[in-house]
């Protein structure tokens, strides 16, 4: 197995973690474990936030940069972590309690 | 043609070419151009057909219109269609071919497991302490309050106030000084020798001496650099001719010698280490310190291992310093106090048991109370019975008797949950100090301490009873058991019941302090046997009428 599929499915494997979508930059999910149109849905809204959130970090401070985003929600938390040359991955986990 | 450049559109148009195909992206948002302005010879409506063609009169119109747009599926290169499978699984893995994706991924997935592992670790969001409310912050834990000669007493929360002895003096309710140190005190002595001067170990090491007469600000203060570094637990002064030395002990495994005379430095240092290395990686940290007068060159010190060490201070190389050890305690000694009248025997207080033990022998009685919480025990300075008009008594009775005459187990457990200590005075006062800071002298009653005492009081705990494991005591000691059993006169009143505090060794009836009675029902049955006629003796009224409630959760054993 390619040690991109062991990656992808160590994280898969961790208690609490739904689905886990890799993500280029044109918005296109390489791999993925949930359906198409919900990752698809998730690269596209996921996408404009992380940006969004990388420049208003960069703009508090230029020399800083974005290094994880997490987003808890009620039901889920969804983790992204960006690299900002081409690919990101996307990660909706459950929320432990 | 100045207008229309304040518009938002993606396309331009150049003022003689045709506006330029806005290009097929997946942006949000299609535009097309469309805009009325510039110069207009012949209307308004590039539409219109004039006389002027419309190149050379009309700025180009660039139309505007904003959509909204359903990314549904987007991105795909443009040879690719999303909808056939084949293409984009091609497509798919000609991507992960790269090997830049492959270090990407990799560098990513260490970064996202970190942080599911983070979030399967521990929920930070939990609402930890949403049920309870703010607990008040209460000064330091213990009060201390020790006895002075006299009549004045002080008793040490963070701060340090003194009380004068509240027979003797009119207002019991002021304090009369307030001592002021610079770190909260743990810690605090009066100098046997000089009744205004005090010495007091501090929290953050440091031991500060006062002098009454001075005010309340310490008179010097220890260097930090040569201090202890934890709490100073346990601060005693010494004998010596001048009157000024004193040494203290504290959690960091050491041990320092003082003459207040020159805090700058500690005039001898020894480290706890039983290995006897001198290691202070190995040092236990001392809880309480034990020192008697008699025996000016030994001391004792209860660590919060449960270890008691005792030491040589005079001995020739520091791996000798420390002459033997004795363990048994599960958790940190509270209190540790010699047996006055025969100081071989000294009584250790720990972790709901209490130990009394030869120095050379082990354990001699063992009491174990299983949730009582002993905090300090002192010992009678008189002991043995009263004078009997019974002269004969069976062996095992006296031993009984002399045996617990020889200590007492203070328990403050009051009513109200208040951990006090008490301290065996030198005076004629004990007193007990409260968590919540007040601290309470007791008078007591006027009563002999007789066994039958124990059983006299309704229902009484003899809590410190436990007398299973007893271990023969010497021939010689209970000579010297019966002897002064008959010699001397009883003092005190019966012990582990809660807040006894020992007498003054005066005759009954002018012993002065307190006994608290318990008023609990006792579970744990008396296990010595009542010795009949002729003990009687009146309980005194008791100054105090708190009663101390005994709380335990299981039975005491007998």
């Amino acid at each position: 197995m390619s040690p991109v599929e062991e990656t992808l499915k160590r994280i898969q494997a961790h208690k609490g973690v739904i689905g886990t979508v890799v993500i280029n930059a044109e918005g296109i999910p390489i791999r993925t474990t949930l359906d198409n149109s919900t990752s698809v849905q998730y690269a596209g809204l996921l996408h404009q936030l992380t940006m969004k959130a990388r420049s208003t970090v960069r703009d508090i401070d230029p020399q800083n940069d974005l290094t994880f985003l997490r987003i808890r929600s009620k039901k889920h938390e969804i983790m992204v972590a960006p690299v900002y040359e081409n690919i990101t991955i996307y990660s909706p986990c459950k929320q432990m309690c | 043609g100045c207008s229309g450049r304040g518009r938002a559109s993606s396309v331009q148009s150049t003022r003689y070419g045709l506006p330029r195909q806005p290009a097929a992206a997946s942006q949000a948002a299609a535009v097309r151009s469309g805009k009325g302005g510039g110069l207009h010879l012949f209307g308004s409506d590039s539409c219109s057909v004039f006389s002027m063609p419309p190149p050379q009169v009309n700025t180009e119109r660039v139309e505007v219109e904003s959509r909204g747009v359903n990314h549904v599926e987007g991105g795909w290169p443009k040879d690719i269609n999303p909808q056939e499978v084949e293409q984009t699984i091609r497509f798919r893995k000609k991507v992960e071919k790269d090997e830049n994706y492959i270090n990407t991924v990799m560098h990513l997935g260490a970064l996202m497991e970190h942080c599911v592992k983070q979030n399967n670790a521990i929920n930070i969001y939990e609402e930890y302490f949403g049920e309870e409310e703010m607990a008040e912050l209460a000064g330091e834990d213990r009060s201390a309050p020790f006895l002075g000669e006299g009549e004045k007493w002080g008793c040490s929360p963070s701060g340090l106030c003194f009380f004068t002895h509240p027979f003797l003096a009119e207002n019991p309710n002021k304090p009369e000084l307030v001592l002021k140190p610079s770190s909260p005190l743990v810690c605090l002595e009066y100098n046997p020798k000089d009744s205004h001067v005090l010495v007091g170990g501090c929290y953050n090491g440091q031991l500060a001496y006062w002098d009454t007469r001075k005010g309340g600000l310490p008179v010097e203060v220890s260097t930090v650099e040569v201090s202890h570094r934890d709490p100073v637990y346990g601060a005693v002064w010494l004998q010596s001719k001048t009157g000024t030395e004193c040494f203290s002990a504290s959690t960091d495994g050491q041990v320092l010698w003082w003459d207040i005379r020159k805090l700058s430095e500690p005039t001898e240092t020894l480290v706890l280490d039983i290995t006897r290395k001198g290691l202070r990686e190995n040092a236990l940290g001392a809880v309480t310190l034990e020192f008697e007068p008699t025996m000016p060159t030994k001391f004792m010190v209860g660590t919060e291992q449960g270890i008691v060490i005792a030491c040589n201070r005079k001995a020739k190389t520091p791996s000798e310093k420390i002459t033997s050890t004795y363990s048994g305690h599960h958790g940190p000694i509270y209190a540790l106090s010699r047996n006055p009248f025969y100081p071989k025997v000294f009584l250790t207080v720990g972790d709901w048991t209490m130990f009394e033990r030869e120095t050379k022998r082990e354990k001699i009685l063992e009491a174990r109370h299983r949730e009582m919480r002993l905090k300090e025990r002192a010992r009678s300075e008189g002991q043995g019975t009263e004078v009997e008009e019974r002269p004969v008594e069976s062996p095992q009775e006296v031993l009984d008797r002399a045996r617990r005459d020889f200590f007492e187990v203070i328990e403050a457990e009051l009513q109200r949950r208040v951990r006090a200590e008490t301290h065996r005075p030198r005076g004629e006062v004990p007193g007990t100090g409260g968590t919540g800071g007040d601290s309470l002298p007791w008078r007591r009653g006027r009563g002999s301490a007789s066994a039958s005492q124990l059983q006299n009081h309704a229902g009484e705990e003899a809590a410190a009873k436990g007398e299973e494991s007893q271990l023969p005591r010497d021939e010689e000691e209970e000579e010297d058991a019966k002897v002064s059993a008959l010699q001397l006169r009883v003092a005190f009143p019966p012990p582990p019941c809660w807040g006894c505090c020992s007498s003054c060794g005066e005759a009954p009836g002018r012993a002065r302090g307190v006994s608290a009675c318990v008023g609990g029902g006792s579970r744990v049955p008396d296990p010595t046997p009542a010795p009949s006629a002729g003990a009687v003796a009146e309980t005194g009224p008791v100054a105090r009428t708190e009663t101390l409630a005994l709380v335990t959760d299981g039975p005491l054993p007998s």
